[in-house]
C-alpha cells in the first residue's frame, strides 16, 4: 500500500468518526433507494477519473469527501460533493450555465480550486457530473 | 437494523444474551437506519457502517463491516457489533463460514456504545489487510 492509499485509509477512519456528528450526516443524503449513502473519500492528486472508477464500484452515484486541514485547531474544512455516472452527450450539448466540461486527466485538486458550491462540472469522457453541495468546517475526532 | 441483524446473529448461533448487556430501545423510539458504504484500496472491497440513533441523536447500536465481491454479490470479510455479549468482531472465511468469533470489551451503557463504535473503526481500520488474508487462507 502505497502513502496516497494510507492517507485515504486514515482519512476514511476521520469520515467513520465524524459520522456521529448530526452536522455531517446531515451533509450526506441517501442517494440509493435502499437509503444509503455510499461515498468516497478524494485526495488533491487523484486524478477524476481514479475517483470515477471508485464511484463506479459503489454503484455509479456517492458523495466524495475531500478533507483539508484548517488554521483552526481542532477542525478540518470538509467539503462534499456528489459524483453520478451520466448519460453520454457531446460537449455541444452542455447546458454552459451549470455544466463546465473538465477533463478526466485533471485532478482533485485542480478542480477543487476551480469549482464553487452549487456549481457543477461535467468529466469527459468519463462521463460523470461532479457538482459541490457543501462546505464546512468540523471537528476532528480524536 | 435491529431486527434483521439480530435474526441473521440467531441463525449463525450467536450466543444468548448475557443479563446487563446494552440492548438498543425498540425501533419505534429510534431514528431510521443509515447505512454508509465507502470504497477502499480494492476496487471489490467496501466498508459498510451501520448506525442505529435514538430521537435524541444517541448511537444505540452500530455494525461495522468488512465486504468484498462484485457488486450486488458481496460478501462479509469481518463484523463488528454489540449485540449480545458486548463489542466483538467476527471473522469469516470465504464462502461465508464464521473462522472466529472474538469477544473486545463489554457494553452495559449508552456512553460505552459510542466508546465501542470508536474502538471498533480503529480496530477495523488497523487490520483490514489481515481480515482479508485470513477470509482468503483461514
Amino acid at each position: 500500500m502505497d502513502d496516497r492509499e494510507r492517507e485515504r485509509l486514515r482519512l476514511t477512519r476521520v469520515v467513520g468518526k465524524l459520522l456521529l456528528h448530526r452536522s455531517f450526516r446531515d451533509a450526506l443524503p441517501p442517494l440509493r433507494e435502499d437509503g444509503s449513502r455510499p461515498f468516497v473519500v478524494g485526495l488533491p492528486g487523484d486524478t477524476l477519473r481514479q475517483i470515477a472508477e471508485r464511484v463506479a464500484a459503489l454503484g455509479g452515484d456517492a458523495h466524495l469527501i475531500v478533507m483539508t486541514p484548517t488554521h483552526r485547531q481542532g477542525t478540518e474544512r470538509v467539503q462534499v460533493l456528489r459524483i453520478t455516472e451520466g448519460e453520454n452527450k457531446p460537449l455541444s450539448d452542455l447546458d454552459a450555465s451549470y455544466e463546465s466540461p473538465v477533463s478526466e486527466d485533471s485532478t482533485l485538486g485542480m478542480l477543487m480550486e476551480a469549482i464553487r458550491v452549487d456549481q457543477s462540472f461535467y468529466v469527459y469522457p468519463t462521463e460523470t457530473v461532479i457538482s459541490f453541495i457543501s462546505d464546512s468546517l468540523q471537528p476532528i475526532p480524536a | 437494523m435491529g431486527r434483521s441483524q439480530h435474526d441473521d446473529a440467531a441463525q449463525q448461533g450467536e450466543p444468548a444474551a448475557l443479563p446487563g448487556v446494552w440492548e438498543p430501545p425498540s425501533r419505534d423510539e429510534c431514528q431510521q437506519e443509515q447505512v454508509y458504504d465507502s470504497s477502499l484500496e480494492e476496487p471489490d472491497d467496501i466498508l459498510r457502517i451501520r448506525m442505529l440513533f435514538d430521537l435524541h441523536d444517541n448511537l444505540v447500536d452500530f455494525a461495522i463491516v468488512l465486504m468484498t465481491g462484485p457488486t450486488g454479490a458481496k460478501s462479509e470479510v469481518a463484523r463488528f457489533d454489540i449485540r449480545h455479549t458486548g463489542l466483538h468482531v467476527h471473522w469469516f472465511r470465504e464462502g461465508g463460514r464464521e473462522l472466529r468469533r472474538q469477544e473486545i470489551m463489554q457494553v452495559r451503557t449508552l456512553p460505552e456504545v459510542q466508546a465501542a463504535y470508536n474502538d471498533a473503526l480503529d480496530r477495523m481500520m488497523d487490520n483490514l489487510a489481515e481480515y482479508k488474508r485470513r477470509w482468503r487462507h483461514g
